[in-house]
């Protein structure tokens, strides 16, 4: 017997050009850091390389319907990068003198030449480690199903 | 949970690709679901049932985790 059920190819073309999207994403996410820690952030590679990442991102999100599974992966991912933003962010106070040692450490190191670590290098890396954690999280879910 | 996806997709010459464009899903989630990393919605798993011809507690087994 050859069960029989009209195809619906949308939903699943959708996704997997959704799973396309988030894959190109996390490279070019992992372009993004390695660049900008090699040529530094007003590198044009590093420029391109995060234009890339929104564009990528921007056609994930927008990209039509998703399929129950890479939804679960999304909020997984999600989940991941909101809890690292609570984190960094409600510990920040707490590393505040953490942080004040490490900035007066780095500007007084000779690799520093006098250049000041602001607060905004710390929401930077906090930004960075969202997403780091939301691609984990969401490659995470998808390979290995999200459990520990 | 454990399932018996894998066969059934088997027994009717199926890859994964073809099950996951019968089920309008992506094959990554027919993968998941056939290696038990991801357990389907009840709406997927009717819609897996119906395609199959089958009872759900045919195809799934929820007393194997």
């Amino acid at each position: 017997m050859t069960p029989s059920i009209n195809k619906g190819a949308t939903g699943a073309k959708a996704a997997k050009r959704y799973f396309l999207h988030i894959d190109i994403s996390t490279a070019l996410f992992v372009a993004t850091i390695a660049t900008k820690m090699t040529l530094g952030s007003a590198s044009a590679v590093t420029g391109l390389a995060a234009v890339g990442l929104l564009i990528a991102m921007g056609l994930a999100i927008t990209g039509g319907p998703r399929d129950e599974f890479a939804r679960h992966s999304w909020h997984r991912g999600t989940a991941a990068a909101f809890i690292t933003m609570l984190v960094l962010f409600v510990a920040l106070p707490f590393a505040a003198g953490f942080m004040d040692g490490f900035m007066e450490a780095m500007r007084d190191s000779p690799q520093a030449n006098g250049a000041f670590v602001t607060e905004d290098d710390y929401a930077d890396t906090a930004l960075f480690l969202a997403m780091a954690a939301f691609f984990a999280a969401f490659q995470w879910s998808r390979f290995a199903g999200g459990r520990m | 949970m454990k399932n018996t996806l894998k066969v059934l997709r088997a027994m009717n010459n199926w890859s994964q690709a073809d099950l996951a464009e019968r089920l309008d899903v992506s094959r990554q989630a027919v993968n998941a679901i056939e290696t038990g990393k991801y357990d389907p919605s009840l709406p997927l798993a009717f819609k897996i049932a119906r395609l199959f011809g089958q009872n759900i507690e045919e195809i799934f087994d929820d007393e194997c985790e």
